[in-house]
């Protein structure tokens, strides 16, 4: 009897961890809402029914009677759908990961914490609720409708495995999220600091080689065409030489106040501060001078379009998770009309379209958040002059208590004896984007779209905007000028710096913002179109130049710029034809160079055969596309025998590289740099037959067979990171500069690392005509067991599209 | 007859308690009408009941689905899918056989 009890309290206890595997309350009972039936659901708090139709594509069309139904449906659909990922994003934007997940989400939460997300959240919902009470009570309306969900719902799968119970929903929540995004897209949070790394280490004649302010091939390719003048107003305006400017060194003392020595002295703490605000939830490794995440969008006027009407694609660059970040669905009531994509945990529509109007969005890479110098005696700090208290923040995670310093510039994102470093973020102070967004979904014309983005403070985003009869684009935002003294005594404001500033002179103090009126915009340019993946968005003479102006290559740009030259009277065809694009314009400028340092070496036959690939491959990263790999490992190569092989001997391994083009401009003028080890034509040889001999040692002799879908995969992540529970790795398609992009690292590995970011979504947009085409890597339902968890992936990876505007009609619900 | 009345009731019980618990240890109680029978048999009829109740409940799904979530669920603790098919109903089965045969020895020593 003794030993059974025994036994008894043995299974027993172990018993509990099997508890989710109940058949009939565990985790099989999710499958009761694998699929969607259509019937009645009570609602509380609707002053009137609600019909939701869910189309074909899984897109919902939510028909309400007034604005509060409409929200608050909007919220019981998303929480329908996506509660786990509203609420483990909640969870981690407001730096309260580890009360889910224990001592491992503490690192995050303190990077989270450090950069002041759950404050600027709170002090922008009180901001909303005393000075924009309609739209605070939006939110309020979205929040019952989560917490309706979830008082009438069983508790869903991803709930159970984490072992945790849904939370409820407040308008915290959404904001602290929102924030969250901005920080993402922020430019100027990691650049100066990396940017002053780099300049610390090889000093400014190598740093603006690498890092020219305006990236090689740009300056004529901007999103604003011309030289920088917007609205009539430039540089030369203030009696200011283009010239001169750009040609000045803003890392030195006059520009930001610091004095070279101590900058190369302070090399320590600005690798601390990276680290302090790297959240290793989104960032496994420090980010240093990373792009990866950038985005496409152009829009061609209606004199240079086949139908006579402007039009639009967007597709931005994210994270891909599964379940995406975007939730499409209409939004219908007698104030609005809506479709596209709405944020998840966010109410409204942040990409779409109305019937008049549409709009996508950009990152511009310029800053708005910029890192000063501090200069500290225990608990003050210096400014201008004189000694001031800091103030300090107290929070507690998992029962410790961790403190956050505060300067007049903001926290302290690092402290080493007397020097502290600050960020100075825009987003410290409320903004109001969501009334931004709102305004959008309800815009009926062009000045709708730009009264709209008066609104709209961070993170600065170049939207594309079409309406009927008009095209054309705004950088919306809050830009923070400096006003800068240049050593000929002019005084300028400018955008940004490139290094860190002094936080303790009144000088380098933000004067005020770029006015609406001269933020980067024009509207149904002459030449027919616009484009914006994350290049220069003004030229040098722009009148508030981007000093912090930290742009992607250029290279999706050329590629962009060189079609749509090519195709006056755009089709729909032609934009779709862009939007699937998979030339890599960078690698059709950088293989003759490799081509003509290899075609005299001694060849082995399989070397041979690869030249012959690589020599009569048109630049193209298609799956089946032999030339693509061997031309990426023999890049690859490059980059570890030269470039990668300095970083690493100068403490700057993981950094990330110089752009192709730079290396096209480095071959344009100085074969001999030391950039590619003093000769190009050794190292290109040396690093064909490296990968040669390393692909034939993975993929074996055959190199017919080694297409680069073989070793370039897309892997749609769980939200999770469980891969059980995540999409792929699927061969896939693209690299860093193609239009449909599916950007890898330089790694001499097979496969390749998957790629991870990509198009989470494609958007083409004919307001004209009405037509409108979407699709995004995912479907509505975060259940990983629905036909709606993945339902639009296969026309996302066939570069196929849904019409927005013609469907039918699979599933009907009434809320009442 | 009576015992097909036990073995009945301990079915029903076992079916009310995993439809209303999640946990396994509540076969514990499932167990209690079988320490009528002889502590052998109650063992036997409990670890049968506790593995076929739960297994049977399988078929309230669709069997795609229920194979797709437990290959899913094999995933993330590297496990088969038959193993997280059928360790639930055989740790529930265990639980109310010994369960079963302990209350059946009290009771004995009860009546005694």
């Amino acid at each position: 009897m003794a030993i059974l009890l025994v036994l008894l309290l043995i299974f027993s206890y172990v018993s509990m961890n099997f508890n989710i595997l109940n058949p009939a309350n565990g985790a099989y009972q999710t499958i009761n809402y694998a699929n969607y039936t259509s019937g009645n659901f009570n609602v509380p708090g609707l002053y009137a029914s609600v019909e939701v139709v869910m189309d074909n594509s899984g897109l919902a069309h939510i028909y309400a009677k007034n604005d509060h139904d409409l929200f608050l449906a909007q919220g019981y659909f998303m929480a329908s759908n996506r509660l786990f990922q509203m609420e483990v994003q909640a969870m981690a934007a407001s730096g309260n990961l580890s009360s889910w997940i224990g001592q491992s989400g503490i690192p995050s939460d303190q990077a989270i914490r450090l950069i002041g997300l759950p404050e600027q959240a709170t002090m922008l919902m009180n901001s909303y609720e005393k000075n924009y009470p309609d739209y605070y009570n939006d939110v309020v309306a979205f929040s019952q409708g989560v917490n309706d969900f979830i008082n009438a719902s069983k508790v869903p799968l991803n709930f159970k495995l984490l072992g945790v119970q849904p939370f409820y929903w407040s308008p915290f929540y959404t904001l602290v999220w929102e924030e969250y995004m901005t920080w993402m897209l922020t430019t100027g949070a990691y650049e100066p600091l990396e940017s002053a790394l780099f300049f610390n280490t090889f000093g400014y004649e190598n740093t603006t080689l690498i890092w020219p302010y305006y990236p090689y091939f740009t300056e004529n390719i901007t999103m604003v065409p011309g030289d920088g003048t917007v609205n009539g107003y430039n540089l030369t305006d203030q009696g200011i030489s283009q010239q001169y400017l750009w040609s000045l060194n803003w890392y030195d003392q006059w520009a930001t106040g610091i004095n070279t020595t101590l900058l190369k002295n302070l090399t320590p703490l600005i690798k601390y501060a990276i680290n302090n605000i790297s959240d290793p939830l989104i960032l496994p490794e420090p980010r240093f001078l990373e792009n990866s995440i950038g985005s496409n969008s152009w829009i061609v006027t209606s004199n240079y379009s086949s139908s006579g009407y402007p039009m639009l694609a967007n597709d931005p660059h994210l994270n891909l998770f599964a379940p995406s970040v975007w939730i499409p669905m209409q939004l219908s009531d007698p104030d609005f009309n809506v479709t596209g994509w709405a944020l998840a945990g966010i109410p409204g529509i942040l990409i779409g379209h109305t019937n008049r109007t549409a709009w996508g969005l950009t990152t511009p890479e310029g800053n708005s958040a910029n890192e000063y110098l501090e200069i500290l005696n225990g608990n003050k700090y210096l400014f201008d002059g004189s000694w001031h208290r800091m103030t300090i923040l107290n929070y507690t995670l998992l029962g410790k208590t961790y403190s956050i310093y505060y300067t007049n510039n903001g926290p302290l994102i690092a402290k080493y004896e007397n020097y502290g470093i600050s960020l100075n973020w825009v987003a410290s102070k409320p903004g109001y984007i969501l009334i931004a967004e709102l305004k959008l979904d309800q815009s009926q014309n062009y000045s709708d779209m730009l009264d709209a983005l008066k609104y709209w403070s961070y993170p600065p985003q170049n939207f594309a905007l079409v309406s009927l009869h008009s095209a054309g684009y705004i950088t919306a935002g809050l830009y923070p000028l400096i006003n800068e003294t240049l050593p000929d005594g002019q005084h300028v404001q400018v955008i940004g710096s490139r290094s860190l500033l002094n936080g303790s002179m009144l000088e380098y103090q933000y004067s005020g913002y770029v006015p609406y009126k001269y933020l980067p915009q024009d509207k149904n340019p002459e030449r027919g179109y616009m484009f914006a993946p994350n290049q220069p968005t003004v030229g040098k003479n722009y009148p508030f130049p981007f000093i912090g102006g930290f742009w992607a290559s250029g290279g999706r740009a050329e590629s962009i710029n060189a079609f749509l030259k090519d195709h006056p009277g755009m089709s729909i065809e032609n934009m779709i034809q862009l939007q699937s694009n998979l030339s890599d314009y960078w690698a059709s400028m950088l293989k003759p160079y490799i081509i003509n340092a290899i075609k005299g070496m001694y060849m082995n036959e399989t070397e041979k055969t690869a030249f012959n690939y690589l020599q009569g491959w048109n630049a193209t990263a298609y799956i089946s596309s032999i030339g693509m790999t061997i031309y990426w490992y023999t890049l690859s190569e490059i980059y570890n025998l030269s470039i990668n092989r300095i970083l690493n001997f100068y403490g700057l391994g993981g950094i990330q590289e110089p752009f192709e083009s730079t290396i096209i401009y480095i071959l344009q003028h100085n074969q001999s740099s030391p950039w590619v080890n003093g000769n190009f034509t050794k190292l290109a040889r040396e690093s064909f037959s490296d990968a040669i001999g390393f692909l034939y040692s993975k993929l074996g002799s055959n190199v017919s067979s080694w297409f680069w879908g073989r070793v370039h995969r897309v892997e749609i992540s769980s939200i999770l990171g469980i891969p059980a529970l995540s999409i792929g790795p699927i061969p896939f398609y693209g690299d860093d500069h193609t239009v449909s992009v599916g950007a890898v690292p330089f790694n001499i590995q097979i496969p390749e690392p998957n790629v991870t970011v990509s198009s989470s979504l494609r958007e083409i947009a004919i307001p004209g005509n009405g037509t409108f085409l979407g699709v995004f890597p995912g479907g509505p339902s975060e259940n990983v067991l629905s036909y709606y968890f993945s339902n639009q992936l296969p026309y996302w990876l066939d570069h196929k599209y849904y019409n927005m505007n013609k469907w039918t009609s699979e599933v009907n619900w009434t809320y009442e | 007859m009576n015992k097909i009345i036990y073995i009945a009731l301990s079915i029903i019980l076992a079916y009310i308690f995993i439809f209303m618990l999640p946990f396994a240890w509540s076969a514990i109680f499932a167990a209690i009408p079988l320490l009528l029978l002889k502590p052998k048999n109650s063992f036997i009829a409990g670890f049968l009941i506790g593995i076929i109740a739960p297994l049977s409940i399988y078929v309230i799904y669709p069997i795609n689905y229920v194979l797709k979530l437990s290959n899913i669920l094999g995933n993330i603790v590297g496990f088969p899918a038959f193993i997280i098919l059928i360790i639930f109903p055989l740790i529930y089965g265990i639980i109310m056989a010994i369960s079963a045969a302990i209350w059946s020895g009290l009771y004995d020593k009860v009546k005694k």
